[in-house]
């Protein structure tokens, strides 16, 4: 039977539309199909939600990953005392806000330099939100490519920073 | 001793990014699978 929302072919005693999850009544068996008026776009979808939201998900996640970059991202201390507050943006580029004059002498200065793991996670982001916004099969791939990619990269922003720490004399 | 301890920030990354590796490789094998 074919459903009468979005024209795709469904099995005879299938009770939802596996492209759109419309309800599938039994009187469709009987009538004839009808065609969908426009071709649907690429990728499937899920419940109420049409294909046209769920083609904005992707570069929706990754626009949220973005804005996750310029938030408060880690807390800098130093021998247990709060130093300073980074963004996620101060760690992929290497700029960091001023040290308190107090805590200057004791931190090193390296301990906020450009981390190369921060610096591909916001690569793999801003990609990932360009292959969403132009669309496609391919694009899906690349985006779940970038994805994943940067998820890992985070992890490893988490392992690096627990491996590494500096001792420091304070002034 | 210095120590980063990652915030509300890193969490929403890390989660965004985690969700768009799972909807996006969902799609994927979806359309594989037809």
């Amino acid at each position: 039977m074919f459903c009468s929302q979005c024209g795709s072919e469904n099995k005879d005693q299938a009770r939802f539309c596996r492209e759109c999850g419309s309800p599938l009544r039994a009187s469709q068996a009987a009538s004839p199909s009808p065609k969908p008026t426009s071709p649907r776009p690429s990728g499937t979808s899920l419940g109420s939600f049409s294909p046209g939201q769920i083609r904005w998900c992707s570069p929706s996640l990754f626009g949220l990953v973005l804005v996750g970059f310029l938030l408060p991202f880690a807390d800098l201390s130093c021998a247990g005392e709060h130093v300073v507050t980074l963004t996620g943006t101060n760690l992929a580029l290497g700029t960091r806000p001023a040290y308190p004059s107090d805590a200057a002498g004791g931190v090193p200065d390296d301990a906020s330099s450009r981390c190369g793991l921060a610096t591909l996670a916001v690569a793999c982001a801003v990609i990932g939100l360009i292959l969403g916004i132009r669309a496609g099969g391919a694009s899906t791939r690349g985006q779940a490519l970038c994805a994943a990619l940067g998820t890992l990269l985070l992890f490893g922003l988490s392992s690096f920073w627990k491996a590494r720490s500096v001792k420091a004399v304070r002034a | 001793m210095i120590a980063l301890t990652f915030r509300f920030g890193y969490w929403l990354t890390l989660l965004g990014l985690l969700a768009g590796a799972l909807f996006n490789g969902w799609q994927v094998l979806s359309v594989r699978r037809g």
